[in-house]
């Protein structure tokens, strides 16, 4: 479970500040398919950032599944991202120079997992997604949605619950992102936590509740 | 998970940064230890001397005669004549003479005193003294010495007519194998390798009266033991006497000592270049290792957000620099080791000197290519090496 508590994000720059997040309060329970909708620079992708681990509160509390990650050391936090939260991103951030399979077999590296092992995990997420002839190809040989399909597989291959998703059909055409939610929907009844942030109302109607964002603010 | 096989992973995923890297610090660190030893060998003779001496610096005294001795008067040559003959006399100096170098060609050629001979460790490959026993030589023949290296080329009992000299020698033995001379001039010159060379009686060639000339340019060394003092006083009263004109005389390691003064006054200038040239190397292997981060920026933070530690990226980026290192200093090595077969004594000597600074500077070249990156990652979040943007 997610819970954020009158939390607060605020950029400082030379001679000026930015509240990102203010005072913000929500609550997403595990297994919910939640949308993150709103404008351009409303605070969409700093909420997924926070969430995600990948960025710090400046003020408030941030707990998930009832460890307050607001204090947490870099260490511990990179620790809890590893083993709770995969990203999905807009512009898929697959490694160029990697084939699709070593794309995907990333955070069984990471997670010091063996080759073997590393090996059936891989070939069972490529499977899944339609994917698997793709396994020596790079991702410049590839369509957009057969790579975001690649970092769906990504982020579905380390087993975590939470999965984070930031515009992913923000680079798809209209088929490829139908294809694409089905897939999400299809990862939902698995029981993982789906977080997106989109500013599409239609992409966002597959979800099962809808969070809009403005100027910082949750309504 | 294991970052050294994951750094070296990433090598082979850009190979290219890889090798123009190590290209680029090889080419940078083989002109600038260049450029220091090139700079280097003319300016430190006491180091190459020491090596070669068998005594040391202070107990050996260089006479340095007066310009009219260069003027070829053969009375000045009698003279000489004349003091070495007395020398023997005067208690504390084990070996004297002069020598000088010439070549026919196809060897280098030591024109030596016998009684200096001892002034270096030149023995036979029987490791005895060399012997200038005349009572049972053939007459109309000197002896001389043919060095390892040689030895077919004059062997043993031939006879060697020197065109410099005109003199007639025999070879009389082999000099052993690694045997050196001290060098012809004290301005950096490598010490004479005695494999190559020849060893002639030079006493026996000045016995010709034309030949005496060839003092004129020759080094004149005593050895003396101790009690040092005594016995130079009584050998500037035996040139005094004899009326030579000496402009005096030099312990070796004073005169050796002022040569280095001199360098290092100079030092300033002559350094410039080679440390321009290692600081070019340095500047380029900190750039294109920063250039190697930046390029590598998004791989990094799409790591980051897939389970990886900050100090995984770090030992990442550490590996990858490390064997950047190791491979430049290979090349270096690789390229040094393929000179040293055309390198004179005294290069190999400073190279050989230069390992400390060589072994400091791989670890100062792999901090500075470390620095930045390590503090860009520690001080970067995930989200600013992705190329993500606000929506």
């Amino acid at each position: 479970m997610i819970v954020l508590k009158d939390a607060d994000k605020l950029y400082k720059g030379d001679g000026f500040e930015t509240k990102a997040m203010d005072h913000v309060n929500l609550e997403i329970n595990n297994g919910e398919f939640v949308a993150v909708m709103g404008k351009s620079g409303s605070g969409k992708s700093t909420l997924l950032n926070v969430i995600g681990c990948m960025d710090r509160l400046t003020g408030g509390t941030y707990i998930l599944d009832d460890t307050d990650v607001s204090d947490l050391g870099i260490l511990k936090l990179d620790k809890l991202r590893k083993q709770k939260i995969s990203f999905i991103f807009q512009n898929y951030e697959l490694m160029d120079h990697y084939t699709i399979y070593e794309n995907i077999e990333l955070p069984l590296m990471a997670n010091g997992i063996g080759s073997g092992q590393r090996k059936t995990k891989v070939q069972e997420v490529m499977e899944r997604l339609s994917i698997a002839e793709l396994k020596r190809k790079y991702p410049k040989q590839i369509s957009g949605g057969e790579q975001q399909r690649t970092a769906i597989a990504r982020a579905l291959v380390s087993g975590n619950d939470y999965i984070l998703a930031d515009e992913p059909t923000g680079a798809l055409d209209e088929e490829n992102s139908g294809e694409l939610m089905k897939i999400f929907k299809d990862i939902h009844k698995d029981g993982k936590t789906i977080i997106m942030v989109t500013h599409d109302k239609d992409i966002a109607s597959y979800a099962d509740r809808i969070i809009e964002i403005k100027d910082g603010k949750v309504s | 998970m294991n970052t050294f096989l994951f750094g070296i992973f990433q090598i082979f995923k850009k190979p290219w940064i890889f090798l123009i890297t190590v290209a680029m610090m090889s080419v940078g660190l083989i002109v600038s230890f260049y450029s220091f030893i090139v700079y280097d060998s003319y300016h430190f003779p006491t180091r190459q001397a020491k090596k070669v001496l068998n005594y040391d610096l202070d107990d050996i005294y260089k006479i340095n005669f007066g310009m009219h001795m260069l003027g070829l008067h053969s009375d000045d040559f009698d003279k000489l004549d004349k003091l070495y003959g007395q020398i023997e006399d005067i208690q504390g100096i084990d070996y004297w003479g002069s020598y000088f170098v010439g070549g026919n060609g196809r060897a280098d050629i030591l024109y030596v005193y016998p009684s200096l001979t001892g002034l270096c460790d030149i023995r036979t490959n029987d490791n005895l003294a060399l012997a200038f026993d005349y009572n049972n030589m053939q007459s109309g023949y000197g002896i001389a010495y043919v060095g390892a290296d040689l030895s077919k080329v004059y062997p043993v009992g031939s006879k060697y007519l020197d065109e410099e000299t005109g003199c007639e020698y025999i070879i009389s033995g082999v000099l052993k194998d690694g045997s050196k001379w001290l060098p012809d001039d004290l301005y950096g010159s490598s010490a004479m390798n005695m494999n190559q060379a020849l060893l002639l009686d030079l006493n026996y060639a000045i016995a010709q009266p034309e030949n005496k000339v060839f003092l004129a340019n020759a080094s004149n060394y005593l050895f003396i033991g101790a009690e040092s003092d005594s016995v130079k006083d009584s050998l500037n009263a035996l040139l005094n006497k004899l009326e030579l004109d000496v402009d005096g005389i030099v312990r070796l390691g004073s005169l050796y000592s002022s040569y280095e003064k001199d360098a290092m006054d100079q030092a300033g200038e002559n350094y410039l270049l080679p440390l321009i040239l290692l600081l070019s190397a340095l500047i380029v292997s900190v750039i294109t290792a920063r250039m190697s981060v930046m390029a590598s920026k998004k791989d990094y933070g799409i790591m980051l957000s897939n389970g990886f530690h900050k100090a995984n990226i770090i030992g990442i980026i550490l590996t990858e620099n490390i064997i950047k290192c190791c491979c430049a200093f290979l090349i270096c090595v690789l390229y040094w080791a393929m000179q040293r077969l055309n390198m004179d004594e005294f290069t190999k000597t400073l190279y050989k000197d230069m390992f400390g600074f060589r072994f400091a500077l791989f670890f100062v070249i792999l901090f500075l290519m470390c620095e930045f990156p390590v503090r860009y990652i520690l001080k970067s979040k995930p989200t600013d090496l992705l190329s993500r943007r606000e929506l």
